[in-house]
């Protein structure tokens, strides 16, 4: 066995490209079991020491009717472990460019002593006048000089300059760049006079119940009876769901992503592994006939073959591992920035790592051992025969009848003959391929599903009103870029999930009788403008919770003061903004809005939108009317847009890094081809073909599994597609995204495919055959 | 149709440099039936490699059924290869993924000279001419060693060259089948064909119309022995 391992040692160290290729197949294998394992391992800790540190609360309600007594009241009841008021206003902010940003103000009880949803105060500067601390991720957008930060709130359209007082760092909150909110903290006091009388808004954290929304919202209705008791009323319960961040629907996406990135890595590598095993242990077959002849045992050579493969493991790992853990890391800093957490640095036990270790090495392992058996298993009769393959097989029988060109039948049987490697070849090549196209796909979809969404709007404009009188705002339709208008109303209401019988709250959207609302928009049902108790629903409501309702059944929905309103349910409504917490309902109404929160604005046919917000913004300011804010559609899809921006890029990236390792992978056994057809090449040489015309004879098998791996890539891209458009709709959106083809990345992908692999068997291959030629033939003759 | 003038060849190998072909000189008629002789090592293979343009000479002058073949470009030389030579190994060296009559369609369509229409009848007849005619969709694996040989010969006239080059043709079978492919190659000259049989055996039972012998890369041209 000894003599083995030196024979096989002496052969790397002659053919020291093909130790490192072997070497460098177990590292990728590696690299992707260790990257997933590692990167589990560290999200895992991070979220424990970031997110669970926050002490986060299981569910806030606001209180009408609010007293210090109504809080103490709370605090002592059974199912009631810690309660705090916390106070959430919307405003803008101007950022260094001097343009107004979304605002989000916390107002704490005591900054020193928050014992809910807890926040780091990184910095601290002492300031006698008015105060608020900045998220740190924020801190890039108020980069100015000034120690003094310029707001605005609903109501006023007064701004007011606090102090820039210091730097939070919350982890419980999407970083400032993703989400385009600057959010920050000031005490409750410093908000008193802009905050409604009166109400309050508390976080209320359990004790002894399960971290389920049903048991919050069992202890939330108890508390809303004690509440009522003590002579005010509840009039909003939030429930976020246990455990989990506020990106966690996308955080979700990107770990299943990440974990199928590891598992096609894992496959990379040991498919590439496979590929270079097969070509150190293909050319050995008549060395074994040979050694098996001198008197070796079949395993002294398993056992030999078995120690060369471990060290190739061993060196493989070496490489592997720390990659996997830098990429694991890398990826950790990603899901980290997401989530707004702090990465913790602190080094792993070196039982973990020795946990990956095994992780990684048991396949890469047990898939060389399968190799090596094969060989060792071979007779000396079969070794020393000169065909390595069976040529008679059923398939290639029938095939060969169904083609008419010899050298057509001669190619088709190559890849036959050498079956495992060709369906390997297809294998990497088809994942890469199908990767490649569903993360463009996927981008296509979500693009057109929102711009269908943005661009069905016929108001490209929206105003977040606080002054709700429509005849001050008659200026608005005299604007040269303005079409028309039109004031909308947003009502909070709960109904009765009919599968469930479970009350939910949510909103009901109302439009006056001149919106224009887009036919395309409306999936399910018309708009009858006529009928005042016509209801319709989101796709998601209509989905997960109206799954067998009628046109004209009833839906019945509550107001806080406990009316109950009949609706018939007349159709379903797509809209991109109404998914959250499970869907909104909408009205046509048969007469205007007197309030509104709300205005729409139609813009005259080719008025570029930021044009047109500017006039707006103008004439809002000279007229003197407050609102809370302006959004348009171009941004809003934008900013929806950029959310799945890290899922196609890695979607896309792992495609691109499969179809690279598949083409390496092409070249490998493209020198395997060669390498053992060495007499064919020879033979068909004597026959008077030319390098040339041996080298267009491989193009001819390299395109059919090219041909094939397309094919397949693109039947599979069309499955992933498929799957990660319901995945990512249903999380984040609540509804199913329409997968579509992006046709134009496809063709261009194959049109460079079919030249790359042109450009590398006709360079390659062909000096390749012409350089080895005279050896080749002299092997012949 | 067969003239080397003076032909040296010299092979780089790890025990040293080999002078395979020493000033050979040669020259075959067309419908020559010629039997080159010669013990391993002598040369005899390199002599073959220069003869069909598989290997170029190093000096001197090479002349096959009127090309110069030290003129010639790799690419020009395998399409005068295909037309003009056939040859049959020793090892038989049939593509073993492809049936018998596949192997001769094969080298039909690598060569491109022989009309689309005529490959599939032309492969048959040839077949037919071997003896094999019933075993055209036999993979080699399926074949004896006498019939491998016959259909290497049906694929080395596949394009019907006027060469027919044999390196060893017999040198794998008994003696009765070697009689038989003796008999068509003979049956081949009498055909027309110019044929060159390269063999360390004894040749006393063949039948040729001249000898060489080759003896450390030097060509001696024998006595015509009448065949």
């Amino acid at each position: 066995m000894r003599a083995i391992i030196k024979k096989l040692l002496r052969e790397f160290w002659v053919a020291k490209g093909k130790f490192i290729l072997c070497v460098l197949a177990a590292a990728v294998s590696g690299w992707g079991i260790s990257s997933v394992t590692y990167s589990y391992l560290m999200t895992e800790r991070d979220f424990h020491e970031n997110f669970d540190a926050t002490v986060p609360a299981h569910f806030s309600i606001t209180v009408d009717g609010y007293t210090e007594a109504v809080k103490e009241r709370i605090a002592r009841h059974e199912s009631v472990e810690t309660v705090e008021r916390r106070e959430m206003l919307g405003g803008r902010i101007k950022n260094n460019k001097d343009v107004w940003m979304s605002l989000v103000v916390f107002g704490v009880e005591d900054l020193n002593a928050l014992k809910l949803d807890q926040f780091k105060i990184t910095d601290r500067i002492a300031s006698e006048k008015h105060f608020i601390l900045i998220e740190q991720n924020a801190t890039d957008f108020l980069e100015y000089a000034s120690d003094t930060a310029v707001l605005q709130f609903p109501g006023s359209t007064e701004t007011v300059k606090v102090a820039k007082g210091g730097v939070v760092h919350d982890a419980r909150m999407a970083p400032a760049q993703m989400e385009q909110v600057v959010y920050s903290y000031t005490l409750i006091t410093e908000l008193d006079s802009l905050l409604p009388a009166g109400k309050a808004r508390l976080l209320i954290k359990t004790r002894n119940t399960e971290a389920t929304r049903e048991a919050y919202q069992e202890v939330a209705n108890r508390i809303t009876e004690l509440v009522k008791a003590q002579g005010a009323s509840v009039t909003e319960v939030v429930i976020p769901n246990p455990g989990e961040h506020m990106h966690q629907p996308i955080i979700d996406g990107i770990a299943f992503l990440q974990k199928s990135f590891g598992a096609i890595l894992t496959i990379l590598g040991i498919t590439l592994l496979s590929l270079i095993l097969l070509t150190w242990l293909l050319p050995q077959l008549i060395q074994v006939g040979v050694i098996k002849a001198l008197g070796a045992s079949t395993r002294q050579i398993y056992v030999g073959y078995l120690i060369v493969l471990l060290l190739i493991i061993a060196v493989g790992l070496s490489i592997g591992l720390p990659l996997g853990f830098k990429s694991a890391a890398l990826f950790n800093k990603f899901i980290a920035f997401l989530q707004n957490f702090t990465v913790i640095d602190e080094p792993f036990p070196i039982y973990t790592h020795g946990l990956v270790m095994l992780t990684a090495s048991v396949l890469p392992f047990l898939f060389g051992m399968m190799h090596i058996r094969r060989i060792a298993r071979i007779t000396v009769r079969e070794a020393l025969s000169t065909t390595f393959h069976s040529s008679s097989s059923g398939l290639i029988k029938y095939f060969q009848t169904i083609i008419h060109t010899a050298k057509l039948r001669y190619g088709m049987s190559n890849l036959f003959r050498s079956g495992i490697r060709t369906a390997l070849l297809v294998a990497l090549l088809s994942a890469g391929i199908a990767l490649f196209f569903t993360g463009s796909n996927l981008s296509y979809s979500f693009r057109t599903d929102f711009e269908s969404y943005y661009r069905a709007s016929r108001y490209a404009i929206t105003i977040g009103m606080t002054d709700t009188t429509s005849n001050r705002l008659a200026f608005l339709n005299q604007l040269p870029s303005v079409e028309s208008v039109a004031y909308l109303r947003t009502l909070r209401r709960s109904y009765t999930v009919p599968l469930t019988n479970k009350i939910k709250s949510t909103t009901i959207k109302q439009y006056p009788p001149d919106y224009d609302m887009n036919p395309s928009l409306v999936t399910e049902g018309r708009i009858d403008k006529t009928c005042a108790d016509c209801i319709f629903i989101h796709p998601a409501m209509r989905a997960a919770e109206f799954g067998s309702i009628q046109f004209g059944d009833t839906i019945s929905v509550t107001d806080k003061e406990g009316n109950v309103t009949k609706y018939r349910y007349s159709g379903v409504i797509r809209d991109m903004g109404g998914a959250h917490g499970g869907g909104s309902m909408y009205r046509f109404m048969t007469e205007q809005n007197k309030a509104f929160g709300q205005v729409a604005i139609r813009l005259k046919a080719g008025v570029p939108i930021p044009g047109a917000l500017l006039e707006i913004e103008k004439a809002l300011g000279e007229n003197n009317i407050k609102y809370s804010g302006i959004s348009n559609v171009e941004t809003l899809l934008e900013g929806a847009f950029n959310h799945f921006k890290p899922t196609y890029y890695l979607v896309q990236g792992l495609g691109l890094f499969t179809v690279t390792v598949a083409f390496l992978g092409m070249l490998i056994v493209l020198n395997l081809t060669i390498q053992e057809r060495t007499l064919e090449i020879g033979i068909m040489k004597a026959l008077g073909s030319s390098s040339k015309d041996i080298a267009n004879l491989l193009q001819m098998e390299f395109t059919m599994i090219t041909s094939v791996s397309i094919l397949l890539g693109f039947a599979l891209s069309i499955f992933f597609t498929g799957t990660l458009c319901e995945l990512y709709g249903e999380m984040v959106r609540g509804q199913r995204i329409p997968p579509l083809n992006n046709y134009t990345v496809i063709l261009i992908t194959i049109s460079l495919l079919m030249l790359a692999q042109l450009i590398l068997i006709i360079n390659y291959g062909n000096k390749r055959i012409q350089r080895t030629s005279n050896a080749l033939l002299n092997h012949i003759t | 149709m067969i003239r080397l003038e003076n032909v040296n060849k010299t092979y780089h190998t790890m025990g040293g440099q080999v002078h395979a072909l020493k000033d050979a000189s040669l020259s075959v008629e067309a419908g020559d039936n010629v039997v080159i002789i010669g013990k391993s090592g002598s040369g005899k293979s390199t002599l073959l490699n220069i003869i069909t343009g598989i290997d170029r000479a190093e000096s001197g002058q090479v002349i096959v059924n009127g090309s110069v073949l030290t003129q010639l470009n790799e690419s020009e030389l395998a399409i005068w290869r295909g037309k003009s030579i056939g040859i049959v190994f020793q090892f038989y060296q049939l593509l073993p993924t492809l049936s018998a009559a596949d192997n001769i369609l094969f080298a039909m369509e690598l060569v491109g000279s022989i009309p689309t229409g005529e490959r599939r009848a032309r492969a048959e007849n040839l077949l037919n001419q071997v003896g094999l005619a019933d075993k055209r969709k036999k993979y080699p694996n399926e074949l004896s060693g006498g019939e491998k040989q016959r259909v290497a010969i049906a694929r080395a006239l596949a394009n019907d060259p006027p060469i027919l080059v044999a390196d060893e043709p017999t040198g794998n079978l008994d003696s009765k089948t070697s009689d038989q492919i003796h008999q068509l190659f003979l049956d081949l000259n009498t055909a027309g064909k110019t044929i060159i049989k390269v063999t360390h055996e004894n040749i006393e039972h063949l039948r040729y119309n001249r000898v060489f012998s080759i003896t450390d890369g030097r060509i001696k041209d024998n006595l015509a022995h009448p065949a």
